[in-house]
């Protein structure tokens, strides 16, 4: 992943890095460039929260190999690790998955960009503290509109559809100002806002 | 919206093109066209620029983002060098954009107000070969077979991203003029997440002033400018980092209003920047202590927001909300999101 520094680019404290939980699974599975790899291993050694995912990553692969291995790490934890990878994504289940299967749900569901909402959903069983399975909501992608004002922290990766005006100001500054060059109809960016709603007038 | 009862001709169109984008996946595609062919491409991305800005037409175009449709009605000419077009939304809030070279006016008949952006200038033509070659470096083009859409042929192309920082796009241009007649933007499983085609259109020599004209009398209507000033942002001591072959277009200090109401804004810092085909804008603004989260328009922390191609996320950093906007996959707008920092000139 190549990115232009074009002044400075950090990376932060894992807490505040959703992709750091991405990395250190294409880490673990051996599938991170070296670039990304020295970040992650930079995270591992200096953050411990870097650490403790690192180890619940783990044991994720643990459950997914074997629930007696799993059992050691947390009574009942391999039981609702598949009960959530079912009940979200129909993914098929992975009893007897072994080293292939583990490759495979690590490729699939923890390759940066790849199966987005899916990635968001097991990694949401990683990040949340206590195995607090049952807190999270029945899906990843969910509507403002259905459920008011977002004010929890950001899960790692999580994308809502946004159906509310939350983001409309910014749409619309966005489409302003955005160039209206070359490939695509000048009219893009005004079909792409249609549905903005109208400002309020001053009384 | 019933989308098979409303605009049943619309719905099985969309149908075929989903076809069509699952086709493209499959590789059935003429094939990427590369080496010596750079040049053929880049005529291709040319010969489009000049057919969007120098044509003539009239059409009813419609845009699908997720699960909603809109319908729109589209007029454009280029007169004398100077570009006119309006945008006349069929459902929804009545209101229409229409804009006279760089002067954009969006009229709200229900409120009586006209809104008049000011785009920064603009250069004609807009797509250089150096554009065209400098889209190549993150695109790859490839050509597929010939389409039918609003009863005219079209040649697919197909735009896939190099990396995962950007969305590919398909489009469908008359051949051998080359103008847009649809438009698809995909995901990295090549799921179509938006996309734009014409119903129906008609492309002529000249077209009829009374096509671009607005649709209502203003008089007496309130109207609202937006206003914006070039500004330094990394001046002002803000630095991040944007996926390669992103741009800057334009700095700007600016007002956004809060929730939409013009009697409250905030003013914002915007950065913009495109890729050729993708853009991207980051906001900073003072994090406004006295407003409570529901006054927000983007909450803090909240999980990244999608309508469509264009993400959006927002974070605290100090006592700043740092925005982050664009047709761009959510990966992309966090990880520039996460690398705004404030860095004070020492």
């Amino acid at each position: 992943m190549k990115l232009v520094i074009e002044t400075k680019a950090e990376h932060g404290r894992a807490q505040d890095d959703p992709s750091c939980a991405q990395r250190l699974c294409c880490l673990a599975d051996g599938e991170l460039a070296a670039d990304e790899a020295q970040i992650a291993l930079h995270q591992l050694l200096g953050d411990r929260q870097a650490r403790v995912w690192w180890d619940e990553i783990h044991w994720v692969g643990d459950a997914l190999r074997s629930s007696e291995t799993a059992a050691q790490h947390h009574a009942d934890f391999h039981r609702r690790l598949l009960d959530r990878i079912e009940r979200e994504h129909a993914v098929p289940q992975p009893q007897g998955l072994g080293k292939r299967g583990w490759q495979w749900l690590m490729h699939h569901l923890f390759v940066p960009g790849v199966a987005v909402g899916a990635a968001a959903a097991v990694l949401a069983v990683m990040v949340m503290p206590q195995w607090r399975l049952d807190a999270i909501g029945p899906s990843v992608d969910r509507t403002l509109e259905a459920q008011g004002p977002v004010r929890e922290p950001a899960q790692a990766g999580a994308v809502v559809l946004v159906k509310d005006n939350s983001m409309h100001p910014y749409l619309q500054a966005h489409r302003e100002l955005v160039p209206t060059h070359g490939v695509l109809p000048a009219s893009a960016p005004y079909l792409r806002t249609s549905a903005v709603v109208q400002p309020k007038r001053e009384p | 919206m019933q989308l098979g009862k409303r605009y049943p001709w619309f719905f099985w169109g969309l149908l075929l093109l989903a076809g069509e984008g699952a086709w493209a996946q499959s590789g059935s595609t003429v094939g990427p066209i590369q080496g010596d062919h750079t040049a053929e491409a880049v005529r291709w991305l040319e010969r489009i620029g000049l057919a969007g800005e120098r044509s003539h037409y009239v059409g009813t175009v419609v845009m699908q983002q997720g699960d909603e449709v809109r319908v729109s009605r589209i007029a454009h000419a280029f007169d004398q060098g100077v570009l006119k077009e309006r945008v006349q939304t069929l459902d929804g809030a009545a209101h229409e954009f229409v804009r006279v070279d760089n002067e954009v006016r969006c009229l709200w008949p229900q409120e009586r107000m006209v809104v008049v952006e000011w785009r920064p200038l603009e250069r004609f033509p807009k797509l250089s070969e150096a554009d065209a070659r400098a889209l190549l470096e993150h695109y790859a083009f490839s050509l597929g077979t010939m389409q039918r859409i609003a009863g005219q042929s079209c040649q697919l192309i197909r735009l896939t991203p190099k990396d995962h920082l950007r969305f590919g796009h398909q489009l469908c241009v008359t051949h051998p003029d080359g103008l847009v007649l649809s438009a698809q933007i995909l995901n990295e499983q090549g799921q179509i997440i938006e996309q734009m085609a014409f119903a129906e259109i008609q492309v002529v020599e000249t077209l009829d002033a009374a096509h671009l004209n607005p649709s209502w009398a203003t008089d007496g209507w309130r109207v609202l400018r937006t206003e914006h000033e070039p500004i330094d942002v990394r001046g002002q001591g803000w630095v991040f980092a944007v996926p390669e072959g992103f741009k800057r277009v334009r700095e700007v200090s600016r007002k956004i209003f809060v929730a939409g109401d013009v009697a409250r804004w905030k003013q914002t810092m915007q950065s913009v920047y495109s890729d050729g085909l993708a853009t991207l804008s980051v906001f900073i603004e003072p994090a406004d202590l006295k407003l409570d989260d529901g006054d927000r328009a983007v909450p803090a922390n909240a999980p990244v927001g999608a309508r469509g191609a264009t993400h959006a996320w927002s974070r605290r950093v100090g006592q700043a909300q740092v925005t982050v906007v664009g047709e761009v996959p959510a990966a992309t707008v966090l990880q520039v999101g996460h690398s705004v920092q404030f860095e004070p000139a020492k």
